[in-house]
């Protein structure tokens, strides 16, 4: 199973979940990614809008994203959060990780003027 | 009928299988006012990761796998047992060295919490090895069986979600530690 993913100036990968991230298609989701921070790609907005699945293999692949670019100086949000990933993000506490926003142009907004600040001081 | 006894054969299939009987099911859950939405939200977390632990790793040496899945309402709460044929394992280690490596690790680990998170999703949790004189018969027999309820909760997930700040938010309920603190597993499992 493969994860659309479209590029968001600057840097920004928006990531579509869709129905299931689990162990099923966790490796696929990391390899994906991982392309495209070869690739450039600093942030990841991860959209679970209408996400009904997320296990903790796929909250496992997530983790591996976000160790790859934290580095890098790169951040992973969620965007659109479902129902049952919310359930999944509480129990884990990790809304401590990874910030939430209600939907992608959102997070795309927030991520945008993070970076402007940044390069601003800079 | 919220009760439900469902046989699965087929470790290629099971995952659709099962949220394929979640979707009706929890429509009749919550019209049943058995569970609220967030509760049922939980408890097919809890199945879906036994069920994916026993894809990912269960050896079923003997025999073709079966796995019996059995959802009942118990009084306010419903009651969820998992049997299955395979060679089992020691729960309470495996959850012990999941826990150790969560707090060793300096940045969260990719593996190593699916059975942290079944367990932090439950109440009354046991696993042991299914008795002698419990098995059916000769066609359907079981080795293992876990168990454990699952009951109403009261959902503190923020109605808005807007720029929620990792920074802000302080620890909720039905976290990972605490649960996994209390006595839930049964010393006798294999």
């Amino acid at each position: 199973m493969s994860f659309p993913i479209q590029i968001a100036p600057p840097d920004v990968a928006v990531v579509r979940i869709g129905k299931a991230l689990d162990f099923r298609n966790a490796a696929d989701l990391k390899t994906a990614c991982q392309e495209h921070v070869k690739n450039g790609a600093r942030s990841f907005i991860l959209d679970f809008s209408g996400t009904g699945i997320l296990d903790s293999t796929g909250l496992g692949s997530i983790f591996s994203l976000y160790r790859q670019i934290t580095p890098l100086g790169g951040q992973v949000v969620f965007a659109a959060v479902s129902r049952p990933v919310q359930v999944v993000v509480q129990l884990t506490r990790t809304y401590k990780v990874f910030r939430q926003y209600p939907t992608v142009e959102a997070a795309h907004q927030q991520l945008c003027q993070r970076t402007g600040s940044r390069a601003g001081a800079a | 009928m919220l009760r439900v006894d469902r046989r699965f054969t087929d470790m290629d299939t099971i995952m659709d299988d099962l949220h394929d009987l979640f979707e009706w099911w929890s429509d009749e859950a919550l019209d049943a006012g058995a569970l609220d939405e967030y509760s049922i939200e939980v408890m097919k977390l809890a199945i879906h990761e036994w069920l994916a632990n026993l894809v990912q790793h269960a050896r079923f040496p003997e025999e073709e796998p079966l796995i019996k899945l059995t959802l009942a309402p118990d009084e306010q709460r419903i009651h969820c047992a998992i049997e299955d044929n395979s060679s089992g394992f020691d729960l309470l280690q495996q959850v012990t060295c999941q826990r150790h490596h969560l707090e060793a690790a300096p940045e969260p680990p990719e593996r190593g919490r699916g059975l942290l998170l079944m367990i932090a999703c439950t109440e009354n949790l046991s696993y042991r090895p299914v008795s002698a004189s419990a098995k059916r018969s000769k066609q359907e027999s079981y080795l293992h069986r876990l168990e454990f309820w699952v009951s109403p909760r009261e959902s503190s997930i923020p109605e808005a979600l807007d720029s929620i700040d990792a920074a802000d938010q302080t620890p909720q309920p039905h976290s990972l530690s605490p649960s996994i603190d209390r006595p839930l597993i049964a010393r006798e499992s294999v």
